[in-house]
């Protein structure tokens, strides 16, 4: 088992990283970075994050349950050095990637995901908006297979929190890219900022934590483009800045689905399993479908056409430069 | 325990210090809309395919908008520094009333999108909206559907 003082060292460094988002309100305020702060959305992420720290206060048992049950039945007595650290954070990092994944691919999962992507900004306040129910949405199974092989619950979790640290300074838009070799390696704030946008050519990409590794092996890495800026947050995006209502909003819209009359249970199923946006009804907003009508819309992208009359739009004009950009997605 | 009571406090100094500095450092949202022009290509943004007639609020800080084809309403109201959007269907409505200073109420069934103001300063286009919406209520939704000639 690793030694307390890591733990120790991972908190203050967790502390230290916290100053440095007064920091970025600061600099952003001289206009000395790019950072765009949001007063009632910035005190939303604080309040989530207490809610977050709060129920994982509660509900941790669940993951230190199912990974010390694992390790009482492990495989291996794998010792803790440094290279079965490095082992363990380079595994974790892959099933961070697959967890990632997964929360954005079905959407019961989603559901507890989405608080994470619910902000319309992205700057390092936005590291406090956690979910509230990771620890009941069953993915910390995924810790699971590291405890069997034989990895200690406690260098699994030093693992996991030295990864959750590095991931801090990636949401920010202050820095623009880093040297290419950095870029082609690790997680960065460009790669970080496609992952939060909800431009339909970068939904569902860079799951990465800390190695991109993953994302280029499973074909998930969409590069940034200078031609499309970032819109954050999500498809449809929240009109409230009240924590319990961010943390919980597609719970309450899941249920709502699954609530409804005449469903079979396939059909319940996929509600709850399936990617988020799909319906039962075939008028899905899924990625998938999604993607594919703005690969649509830029094949048979026609000049803008001249609005006729007050009001009317033919082809809304951030899209007429995209379009002139047109690439396959 | 410990650890997790000194997380809780950190973020609420952290929270306060935030508070703080952002009231001091804090610029006023200047964003306004110039007319229906700029309402629709800003919803455009979020609703590509949208065509529409937009009706633009009295602080020119949010719009409705007649979509044509029946695609509804939509909506688009300033939420903080950033411009939110949604279409507006059958049932999407909760309640719609008019309020003292004659802006529009809305409330929604969208847990995550609870309510909005919009105040129309023409009062015959606040009328016209005011009914609009409400025909969008589920009560009316449900009623339009048990009537046969609406069907």
């Amino acid at each position: 088992m690793p030694d307390p003082i890591y733990f120790h060292a991972a908190t203050a460094a967790q502390l230290l990283l916290l100053l440095l988002i007064p920091l970025e309100v600061l600099l952003a305020s001289g206009a000395r970075i790019k950072a765009e702060y949001d007063t009632r959305d910035t005190l939303a992420n604080v309040a989530v994050s207490g809610g977050s720290i709060f129920f994982w206060g509660m509900l941790s048992w669940l993951y230190y349950g199912g990974v010390t049950f694992a390790y009482t039945h492990r495989l291996l007595d794998v010792p803790f050095t440094w290279w079965s650290l490095l082992i363990v954070f380079v595994l974790d990092d892959c099933r961070y990637y697959w967890w990632h994944r997964i929360s954005h691919r079905s959407r019961w999962f989603w559901a507890s995901h989405i608080v994470h992507h619910s902000s319309q900004h992205f700057n390092l306040s936005t590291n406090l908006r956690q979910s509230w129910t990771s620890e009941f949405s069953g993915l910390t199974l995924l810790n699971v297979p590291l405890a069997f092989i034989g990895f200690h619950p406690g260098t699994i979790a030093l693992a996991f929190t030295v990864n959750l640290l590095y991931q801090f300074w990636i949401h920010t838009e202050a820095i623009d890219r880093m040297p290419r070799w950095f870029e082609w390696l690790l997680n960065t704030p460009s790669h970080h900022r496609v992952h939060h946008a909800s431009n339909p050519r970068y939904l569902d990409a860079n799951y990465a934590g800390v190695f991109m590794l993953w994302d280029r092996l499973f074909g998930t890495f969409v590069p940034e483009q200078a031609d499309e800026p970032v819109r954050y947050g999500l498809v449809k995006n929240l009109g409230t800045f009240n924590p319990a209502r961010i943390a919980l909003h597609e719970y309450v819209g899941l249920a709502r689905d699954l609530l409804r009359r005449n469903l079979t249970w396939m059909q319940r199923a996929g509600y709850l399993f399936g990617p988020p946006g799909w319906n039962h009804e075939g008028s899905a907003k899924t990625t998938a479908a999604l993607r594919a009508a703005e690969l649509e819309r830029r094949l048979h992208a026609k000049p803008a056409a001249v609005a006729s009359g007050a009001g009317m739009l033919a082809e809304p004009s951030g899209y007429a430069a995209a379009q002139r950009n047109a690439r396959p997605l | 325990m410990s650890e997790l009571v000194i997380s809780i406090l950190v973020n609420v100094v952290l929270g306060i210090v935030l508070l703080a500095l952002l009231y001091r450092k804090r610029a006023s949202d200047t964003a306004r809309l110039a007319g229906a022009d700029e309402a629709m290509n800003i919803f455009g943004l979020h609703f590509p395919d949208a065509l529409g007639c937009a009706t633009v609020a009295a602080d020119q800080r949010g719009a409705l908008i007649d979509l044509h084809g029946g695609a509804g309403v939509g909506l688009l109201l300033r939420q903080g520094r950033r411009w939110n959007a949604r279409l507006l269907a059958p049932g999407d409505v909760a309640a719609v009333e008019l309020d003292q200073e004659a802006a529009v109420n809305l409330r929604f069934v969208d847990f995550g999108w609870p309510r909005a103001r919009i105040r129309i300063a023409d009062a015959d286009a606040c009328a016209m909206w005011l009914a609009r919406l409400e025909s969008l209520t589920a009560q009316s939704s449900s009623r339009h559907r048990a009537d046969p000639r609406h069907a």
